[in-house]
């Protein structure tokens, strides 16, 4: 074993031991391959110049406009969430299929499916999920185990279902790594991964997860004994439409113009935030023409999409089409200054942009960190000592792939997504990047497997954030046998992508290709 | 003194705060802007692509410090939360003077060369025909940096006046 490998080792401890310690990840993440750099640095281990280029790759994550989606969802899923949009969405919903155990079950993960295309954050859903929907649940008959398990379950599912930002981080890492593991190996045109790519290869496994978990629902989910049915509470066909419509119209629309091919992720993330701004201000203001106005600005952005799928868009201002899309724009131009008027008297709006600097801040901290990381592990040849030993690993590549697999499981007990992306992909990636395995592939397996070990027991996320808001009737022990099931279903649905990678690589061929 | 110190602290994170916001919103309305043109007119404008740019540029170096201010950023606390109380500020302190001032005050000594260059000959985008006043944005990079040492010290001596 050389210097160099010890130094690795060191290195990997350390890091472990630094963000184990409780201190800001972040600061672990940057701090200890930075110390250890220079120490080494002082006895001519690592070549001291290499650090130099570290203000060079924070520059490049500012400058990296395919993470200009990042903040623009954050901030989609921080209106919703904010102007109680979800909230309404999920009451409604519990209203309607209130009368039974199995319909407010089903219910919930309706809701959640919906709504993980929106948020993406584990920590908002499961926190809502147990404010709003676990008393009803619990009511309607829903053992408590169950209900435990699915509110677990269905909050995790914002990692899968696109637009995701889990996805836009995998885009932005597997694609890097791809292209340069593939230019390595001598293959100079790989086809470039895009987010659509991820986003389009996501869906379908996604929705797999979801179906499986209704089909165990409708199995096993019966009527806790000695609950009376409670009676169903009427809800009105407007009332319905008026809660559903708007945001699924909106989650419709930036998933499918990105999956159509329409919009970049960033557009559709920016019409996404805009459009959640837009509702945001409905839900505040009962002056009429205000609503009237914001509703236009809504529908005009409908209509300029319209336009440009028709093939109106080069249109001058004298023609028709150059005409309409003159008062589309007009309208969302007034529309949008009286949500954004309302939203600012209301406090939302101050409100609404600091949580999304904040979750912002908390992503592009550890992105920054690990491109430290990432430099120091290169200085001191840790690519070449992984690939060695990969190489020593049986099955090739796909037993690179399940050793990763296994790690990141494991490792998802501990660190969260976004670092786990930061930190594995470039460090272990090339190995398996470099061959004839899918990315998008891939970058699904990921997804689905951190989903999974944020539900795991003991440490999974999904749980802890349960934990903290849950009563006490309901045990820790109760959550983790509630989970179980699901744990289960997840690894199975793991396993059928895994078997069968056209699940995950069917649709963006289809799309794209 | 102290107090002195964390006022001070507390109002750069107030000015940085309106600064990052100004650029989120910016942002957003720039994107929107940007595909209204795009989608209503087929045309697009390269200066306000840019715009987009910088606010996203600006945006995610502040949302750092910002974060940190606010004692958002990730922490692994299996270990933690079962140690003394005096345990975290300690580390956190440690953390502080060996992971925190190292790392952006490298941010600050190695690219200084590069901000002072962009100055020096009024760097701009690096797309053709597009928005000047790119070596604005660069500044921002030591400045959050420095902005990050200011927060960090300040939370910590919060947390030990408290």
């Amino acid at each position: 074993m050389s210097v160099q490998d010890i130094l690795l080792i060191v290195l990997v401890l350390g890091l472990f031991a630094g963000i184990l310690s409780g201190i800001p990840a972040m600061l672990a993440i940057a701090g200890v391959p930075l110390v250890l750099a220079l120490v080494a640095g002082q006895f001519g281990l690592f070549p001291l110049a290499f650090l130099s280029n570290f203000p060079a790759r924070v520059w490049g994550v500012m400058t990296n406009t395919l993470l200009m989606a990042v903040p623009l969802f954050v901030l989609m899923g921080v209106f919703l969430e904010r102007a109680h949009l979800a909230e309404r969405m999920l009451r409604v919903l519990a209203r309607l299929l209130g009368g039974s155990a199995l319909g407010m079950g089903l219910a919930v993960l309706g809701f959640s499916t919906i709504i993980a295309a929106s948020t993406g954050i584990i920590g908002a859903t499961v926190v809502m999920l147990v404010l709003i929907a676990l008393g009803p649940m619990l009511e309607a008959g829903v053992p408590k185990r169950q209900a435990a398990g699915l509110i677990c379950a269905s909050g995790t599912l914002g990692q899968i279902i696109p637009p995701s930002i889990i996805l836009v981080l995998l885009g932005d890492q597997i694609g890097n790594t791809y292209l340069e593991a593939q230019q390595r190996r001598g293959n100079f045109a790989p086809e470039p991964v895009s987010v659509a790519d991820l986003f389009a290869g996501a869906l379908v496994p996604g929705l797999v997860l979801v179906v499986l978990y209704a089909l165990w629902l409708m199995l096993t989910l019966r009527r806790r004994k000695g609950v009376a049915r409670p009676a169903r509470q009427p809800v009105s066909a407007t009332e319905v439409a008026f809660t559903f419509a708007p945001p699924l119209l909106l989650i419709l629309a930036v998933l499918g113009s990105i999956l159509g091919g329409v919009a970049t992720a960033t557009e559709a993330a920016g019409l996404g935030a805009i459009g959640a701004g837009l509702m945001a201000g409905f839900s505040l203001t009962s002056t009429r023409w205000e609503r009237i106005l914001i509703a236009a600005a809504g529908l005009a952005a409908f209509a300029l999409v319209a336009l440009r799928l028709t093939g109106f868009g080069r249109a001058g201002l004298d023609t028709l089409a150059g005409g309409a899309a003159g008062l589309a724009a007009l309208l969302i131009a007034l529309g949008v200054l009286v949500a954004l008027a309302r939203l600012a008297r209301g406090g939302l709006l101050a409100d609404a942009l600091t949580e999304t600097i904040k979750v912002s801040g908390m992503v592009f901290g550890i992105v920054i960190a690990a491109s430290m990381l990432s430099l120091v592990f290169r200085g001191f040849g840790g690519e070449h000592a992984v690939a060695e030993v990969m190489a020593t690993l049986p099955g090739g590549e796909s037993g690179a792939l399940l050793a990763i697999m296994a790690l990141v499981f494991v490792l998802g007990f501990i660190l969260e997504a976004v670092e786990i992306i930061y930190i594995i992909v470039p460090m272990l990636g090339p190995v398996v990047l470099a061959g004839d395995i899918s990315p998008v592939w891939f970058a699904v397996l990921m997804a689905m497997n951190l989903q999974t070990s944020f539900l795991t027991p003991p440490f999974g996320f999904a749980l802890f954030y349960f934990r903290s808001v849950a009563p006490r009737e309901i045990t820790t022990l109760d959550i983790y046998r509630g989970v179980a099931p699901f744990v289960a279903v997840q690894l199975l649905a793991l396993a059928l992508v895994f078997g069968f990678p056209r699940l995950a690589t069917w649709l963006p061929d289809l799309m794209f290709n | 003194m102290l107090t002195l110190f964390l006022a001070f602290a507390r109002w750069l994170d107030r000015l940085t705060l309106w600064a990052a916001m100004a650029a989120t919103g910016v942002l957003a309305l720039m994107v929107l802007v940007n595909v209204v043109l795009r989608y209503g007119f087929g045309s697009g404008s390269i200066g306000l692509q840019d715009l987009a740019a910088y606010a996203f540029a600006v945006l995610v170096i502040l949302s750092v410090p910002l974060c940190h201010a606010r004692g958002g950023h990730v922490r692994v606390e299996v270990i933690s939360e079962r140690l003394p109380a005096a345990y975290l500020p300690r580390a956190d302190a440690l953390a502080w003077a060996l992971f925190l001032v190292p790392v952006f005050g490298l941010i600050v000594w190695a690219g200084w060369g590069d901000v002072v260059f962009s100055w020096s000959i009024r760097e701009g985008s690096t797309n053709p025909g597009g928005l000047g006043g790119q070596y604005l944005v660069k500044a921002v990079l030591p400045i959050a940096a420095v902005l990050m040492a200011v927060q960090g010290l300040a939370a910590l001596l919060r947390g030990n006046a408290a």
